[in-house]
């Protein structure tokens, strides 16, 4: 359900970095964001992120909603739900109300989850949860 | 009144017979006025300029992109109306505004169905429709934040989203489409990886002196600052027009 959710909202994507892509420097947007290239620089955007399988991020990361199947080295901070696929990894601290990792996710920083607006310290260090 | 401009390629002789059919379907109809026709004495701007002076309500090219283009240079910051009667080949603007004939586009003159529409600008220069330009050696600067390099040969693409509503629906109007098309060579067949970026503000540099093509019609030098200016004129469209 929460895939499903999330594509439907992809397929009205303001910005698409393809996989043949380079892009270096700060990305501030205000919609859906699709990223399957390289990003080496701040991703900060009101709407939902969706890195790809391809994607390699190299910088912290700001979204509404992420679906995340590609490597982020940096910080995450996700006002809603962060999916983390099978071949997500994340190698930072992220901060999320919600989180559904796959088998096979690789979280390696400080996670802390956010409710009703209130942040709980409920940290716990994840590694290769198999 | 209307003022119709005939281009310059409309002199050769296999273009006469058309020349003369719409000049006859023109006065048919009851929009007859002032033809000019291009030539080694009398170029486009002169004849847009002088024309100007006396207020026509409706601008008319006869040609093709490039005349079209010609227009919308000429006529910058003026109320008058324009319009097109597509001639010959490379008349893709004509068919974005649902202009794909000589007989259709004297009907949609007649209809006078006006859409106030956007343009792109490319440093000083107009465009309706679109800008492309090699992927090689590209890079492009979006509103000063950050940059993007296609990494492989292809084609760029920055677009009038007011015209191209239909590639994306999650375009923000007023703003330019910039579609990076990368060519990915597969065993069997080849892929195109296609990124897109929406902005009203960007640079784009060619470190390889590839030029822009605008409008499928004239040719740009980068470095180009590339933005839109709003609402910038009035054009008679078709009912089958695109956006």
């Amino acid at each position: 359900m929460f895939k499903k959710e999330n594509n439907n909202n992809f397929d009205e994507a303001e910005t698409i970095i393809g996989p043949s892509v380079k892009v270096e420097g700060d990305f501030v947007g205000q919609g859906n964001l699709v990223i399957d290239g390289i990003v080496n620089g701040n991703i900060k955007t009101n709407g939902n992120l969706k890195v790809g399988e391809s994607a390699k991020i190299t910088a912290s990361v700001h979204a509404h909603n992420a679906l995340i199947s590609g490597e982020i080295n940096g910080n995450v901070i996700i006002e809603g739900d962060l999916e983390m696929t099978t071949n997500a990894k994340i190698f930072g601290d992220i901060e999320v109300k919600s989180l559904s990792m796959a088998r096979g996710a690789i979280l390696n920083g400080k996670c802390v989850m956010k409710q009703n607006n209130q942040t709980t310290t409920d940290e716990q260090k994840i590694i290769s949860p198999k | 009144m209307h003022s119709y401009i005939f281009d310059y390629f409309l002199h050769q002789k296999k273009y006469e017979k058309i020349v003369a059919q719409i000049e006859t379907r023109l006065t048919d109809l009851g929009l007859q006025g002032k033809n000019f026709h291009v030539g080694p004495l009398q170029n486009f701007k002169s004849i847009v300029k002088n024309e100007l002076k006396h207020g026509p309500k409706t601008i008319v090219v006869i040609g093709n992109n490039s005349t079209f283009n010609q227009l919308i240079n000429a006529a910058d910051g003026i109320d008058t109306t324009l319009g097109i009667i597509p001639i010959g080949t490379n008349n893709s603007l004509a068919q974005t505004l649902g202009i794909n004939d000589v007989e259709t586009a004297c009907n949609v003159l007649s209809a006078r169905l006006v859409e106030t529409i956007d343009v792109g600008m490319i440093n000083d220069y107009s465009f309706i429709s679109n800008a492309t330009i090699n992927n090689q050696g590209t890079i492009i600067e979006v509103n000063g934040k950050y940059t993007v390099e296609p990494e492989g040969s292809g084609e760029i693409n920055v677009v009038n989203l007011t015209l191209h509503p239909q590639k994306n629906k999650g375009v923000k109007y007023g703003s330019l489409g910039i579609y990076i098309n990368v060519n990915k060579k597969r065993l069997l067949k080849q892929k195109i990886d296609t990124s897109f970026i929406q902005t009203n503000k960007i640079i784009i540099h060619n470190l390889q002196k590839y030029n822009f093509t605008l409008d499928d019609a004239i040719e740009i030098k980068p470095p180009a600052i590339f933005s839109v200016k709003k609402n910038a004129f009035k054009i008679i469209v078709g009912k089958n027009r695109v956006f």
